[in-house]
């Protein structure tokens, strides 16, 4: 697999969505977009349900720290994209150890400060990006917002 | 059709009594069918089962969800960045509320810090938190045309990750 987008449900999804229908608008790119937690139930293949989880229960994260480890080695994608929250820092984190190159959108919500879980994957991720110009710095870029 | 997300997380009992007080307060608003999708108090659920005019959906599906937004008059939402986006993608009237930690709505003020961004940036967004400003928007964007000034949203951020990305495969 080219790309594979992954996200929480709710904004951080539809923030996902729009990034995912620019790629998908190339055929040559081999592209998913995932949507870990309550819409796991909308996604027919059991190989790609992740659960949702946050950083202040860390049994759910452990879960999907395990669910990442396997979705990563079926899919093996080039490069991971992720708008949020913790499901997509850790399955960010997991596509990092093997190999891939890791982006982290923040979610336009975060206009004071970057989320938790972006300030977690800068250490990470090959690229940072804010919806925000005035959050962006050397590390922390900024190249546009999606609205 | 009016309708009433609330999101996936939290419930929000204030947005539901602001509507329960302008169904109570005006005509023009009486005379919609509406949708929440959403958790509610109990105390809700009670008042709705006696007002048929309204259908309450606890879980919707994003097919569901994406059906009834684009056939409704006006959404009244949080101001959650997902309802937001497809509003302002999909040119429909909508009046948001922030979630306040104040009221215990939500983990972070990250609503209210955005309520100064979005108001008046979009003709077809408003973002109040006060019952007689929502009174008075409503009945503005009951009379929104979603044809007219119907822009074209190309997200530059999607357009750069793609351009970059491709570079990258193609190495």
């Amino acid at each position: 697999m080219d790309v594979l987008i992954i996200s929480s449900p709710g904004g951080h999804s539809v923030q996902a969505s729009i990034i995912y229908s620019v790629f998908k608008d190339d055929c040559n790119v081999d592209v998913e977009h995932f949507i870990a937690g309550n819409e796991f139930r909308e996604i027919k293949d059991d190989n790609f349900k992740i659960n949702d989880c946050n950083f202040n229960t860390p049994l759910s994260c452990f879960f999907c720290l395990i669910r990442s480890i396997y979705m990563f080695s079926k899919l093996k994608p080039k490069i991971v994209i992720s708008t949020g929250a913790a499901p997509g820092c850790i399955f960010l984190l997991v596509s990092r150890c093997f190999g891939s190159k890791c982006i982290w959108v923040d979610s336009i919500a975060n206009i004071k400060n970057l989320s938790l879980s972006g300030r977690i994957a800068q250490f990470f991720c090959n690229d940072i990006f804010t919806q925000w110009e005035h959050l962006s710095s050397k590390r922390i870029k900024y190249i546009g917002s999606v609205i | 059709m009016i309708f009433i997300t609330l999101g996936t997380q939290l419930s929000f009992d204030r947005l539901i009594d602001f509507y329960l007080d302008s169904f109570n307060a005006s005509d023009f608003i009486s005379d919609h069918d509406v949708v929440i999708q959403g958790e509610l108090s109990d105390r809700h659920v009670k008042i709705i089962e006696m007002l048929p005019h309204i259908k309450h959906f606890n879980y919707m599906t994003s097919d569901e969800y994406a059906e009834i937004f684009s056939c409704s008059d006006l959404i009244i939402s949080h101001l959650g960045m997902g309802t937001v986006i497809t509003a302002v993608y999909s040119n429909k009237p909508i009046i948001c509320v922030p979630r306040t930690v104040k009221y215990g709505e939500h983990r972070n003020d990250h609503q209210l810090d955005a309520a100064s961004y979005f108001n008046g940036k979009f003709s077809n967004v408003r973002v109040v938190s006060d019952f007689d400003v929502f009174l008075i928007e409503i009945a503005e964007l009951l009379k929104f045309d979603q044809t007219k000034n119907r822009q074209v949203f190309k997200s530059e951020l999607a357009a750069n990750l793609y351009s970059s990305s491709i570079e990258l495969l193609r190495k």
